[in-house]
């Protein structure tokens, strides 16, 4: 049971890092990203590729972190001058040409068999209980760090002006401030999280491959997000674990319910899931930190 | 030091709302432009902050071209606009509306929050010094923490003016900033418009409202169906027949 908790909990850790990247692009920005996948399958394949090639696991891990926003900016810069739905179009449109390229760079990538035995860090390459433990801490220590670092940048004048940005962007123009700039460091900052995401997931389950990236990370990164609420960071922590709580649950349904085949559950689950965000929509539109903080 | 508008003109499909209109406005004067609904006035101001691109014509603030210009560098060369529906920043509050609004921030460029942060903290400390400044010329101060949301049409058009002002600016251009304001604030915005102008910096204002117009301005440049029909002192201005035909509607 204890080791079911910690791969939960390292997983919920992971989703809160990609949750607290799209809740400062789409919460603080107002940027509607359909894409967030693309950015957690770059830090996945650029941190198990270096690795895989001796390079040490953290230097592979920041690598991913840098290579992830690297790939944001060009792709900011063209997107965020379309009007906001479109930018939403483009993103998904990217996301699935990074995921049918990793499939089809078969040398190197390893095309859609993907890569296997991509090494932990600190234990490798035993996975034993401590191992899982550590890495969990580590997880932990990444998101404890993401927050520290989202509420320095959001309570600046920095912050101030994104704030700005989303309530009235012609104002902002009109007193002298190009709002392009700013969203974009935004866009590259919360694929910087999604990277670092991606390079955790990597290193944890040592196995990736092109199918875990589909355009259904994204949404249920989206789901978790509006759980919670968009505008908090606490919003994006306590969404993110909704959804785990509740896709891990969904797994246990078919205890209950046998008739059910295993390949069937994948869609109840996510049917169960959609079920969840349209009763959260209607009885706590602000997201439930918000409805709890108001009581 | 002025604002310099040649033959500007513009159309939208097959309306032409500016027709070759030019005139020029010294920072040291305070100059109004008025006319009917549809006149072109609006427009004129778009034209002239670049949110919309003239078909023909040049216009040029002190030594710099705006013809091409994009508002932002409208703005950076001191040459801020508001608009006729206000736009404030409707979730922070009147004093972060006003911070956000001060020029070039080192704090606004995520290197230095984390390099250069004792650098960020001394500027804003400066920054928060002038918005109170602000606040306190404009007697905005009891409003200070409240959300721009919350304000009335008024206090808004004081709002925008308190978000000009922390830029610096040379030239302050007003799209109707009377439209909707109680006449005790129109007086206020009056009497800060004038002081203002007697410290060096200049004022184009839009306005329907000839009586409180006439007060502010020392000059009216009147547009009908695009173009200038008068341009003058306030009083030749209003007693000309032109202008109340324009207004009035023209005997058939």
């Amino acid at each position: 049971m204890d080791t079911y908790l910690v791969a939960a909990f390292t997983a919920t850790g992971i989703y809160v890092l990609l949750t607290l990247g799209l809740m400062l692009q789409f919460g603080f920005a107002g940027l509607i990203n359909f894409g967030h996948v693309a950015f957690f399958a770059i830090g996945a394949y650029v941190s198990a590729i270096l690795s895989l090639h001796g390079v040490p696991v953290l230097v592979s891990m920041a690598a991913a972190v840098i290579l992830a926003a690297m790939a944001a900016l060009p792709v900011g810069l063209l997107a965020i001058r379309l009007r906001e739905d479109y930018l939403a179009i483009a993103m998904l449109a990217f996301a699935e040409t990074v995921r049918i390229s990793l499939a089809a760079e078969q040398w190197l990538t390893g095309g859609i068999n993907g890569l296997t035995g991509i090494p932990r860090p600190f234990f490798s390459p035993g996975i034993g209980r401590a191992d899982n433990l550590t890495y969990l801490a580590f997880v932990l220590l990444m998101d404890v760090a993401a927050v520290l670092l989202i509420f320095r940048i959001v309570r600046s004048p920095f912050g101030r002006l994104v704030r700005a940005i989303r309530d009235d962007e012609n104002a902002v123009q009109a007193l002298g401030k190009d709002p392009v700039r700013f969203k974009v460091v935004v866009f590259v900052l919360g694929s910087a999280f999604g990277g670092l995401a991606g390079a955790l997931q990597a290193h944890y389950v040592t196995f990736i491959s092109p199918d875990q990236f589909t355009a259904s990370v994204t949404f249920y990164v989206w789901i978790a997000m509006i759980l919670g609420g968009a505008e908090r960071i606490s919003g994006a922590i306590v969404g993110a674990l909704l959804l785990m709580m509740f896709l891990e649950a969904t797994r246990f349904i078919s205890d209950v319910v046998p008739w059910i085949s295993p390949s069937d559950m994948a869609s109840v689950r996510l049917a169960a899931v959609g079920l969840a965000l349209i009763v959260c929509t209607v009885y706590f539109p602000h997201g439930v930190v918000v409805r709890a903080a108001r009581r | 030091m002025s604002l310099v508008v040649d033959g500007v003109s513009k159309a939208f499909g097959g309306l032409q709302v500016l027709d070759a209109v030019s005139f020029s406005a010294p920072t040291h004067e305070r100059t109004g432009i008025v006319g009917p609904n549809g006149a072109g006035k609006s427009t004129l101001f778009a034209c002239i902050s670049g949110f919309i691109r003239l078909d023909r014509g040049a216009v040029h603030f002190e030594s710099h071209d705006l013809t091409q210009a994009t508002p932002v560098s409208a703005a950076r060369w001191g040459l801020v606009r508001t608009f006729q529906v206000p736009r404030p920043y409707r979730h922070m509050t009147v004093r972060d509306n006003l911070l956000a609004a001060a020029p070039s921030q080192s704090g606004e460029r995520l290197r230095n929050l984390f390099l250069a942060p004792r650098q960020v903290r001394r500027e804003e400390a400066a920054i928060r010094q002038r918005a109170e400044e602000v606040l306190g010329f404009l007697r905005l101060q009891s409003l200070a923490n409240q959300q721009a949301s919350e304000l009335s049409g008024g206090q808004l058009k004081l709002l925008e003016l308190g978000r000009v002002l922390m830029t610096k600016p040379k030239l302050i251009m007003l799209d109707e900033p009377f439209a909707g304001v109680h006449p005790v604030l129109i007086e206020q915005l009056c009497t800060h418009m004038t002081s203002l102008n007697e410290q060096g910096i200049g004022c184009v204002v839009i306005e329907h409202n000839l009586g409180a117009l006439a007060e502010l301005v020392s000059r009216l440049i009147v547009l009908d169906r695009g173009k200038i029909i008068a341009d003058g002192s306030p009083s030749a201005v209003l007693s000309d027949p032109n202008v109340g035909a324009a207004y009035v509607g023209r005997p058939q």
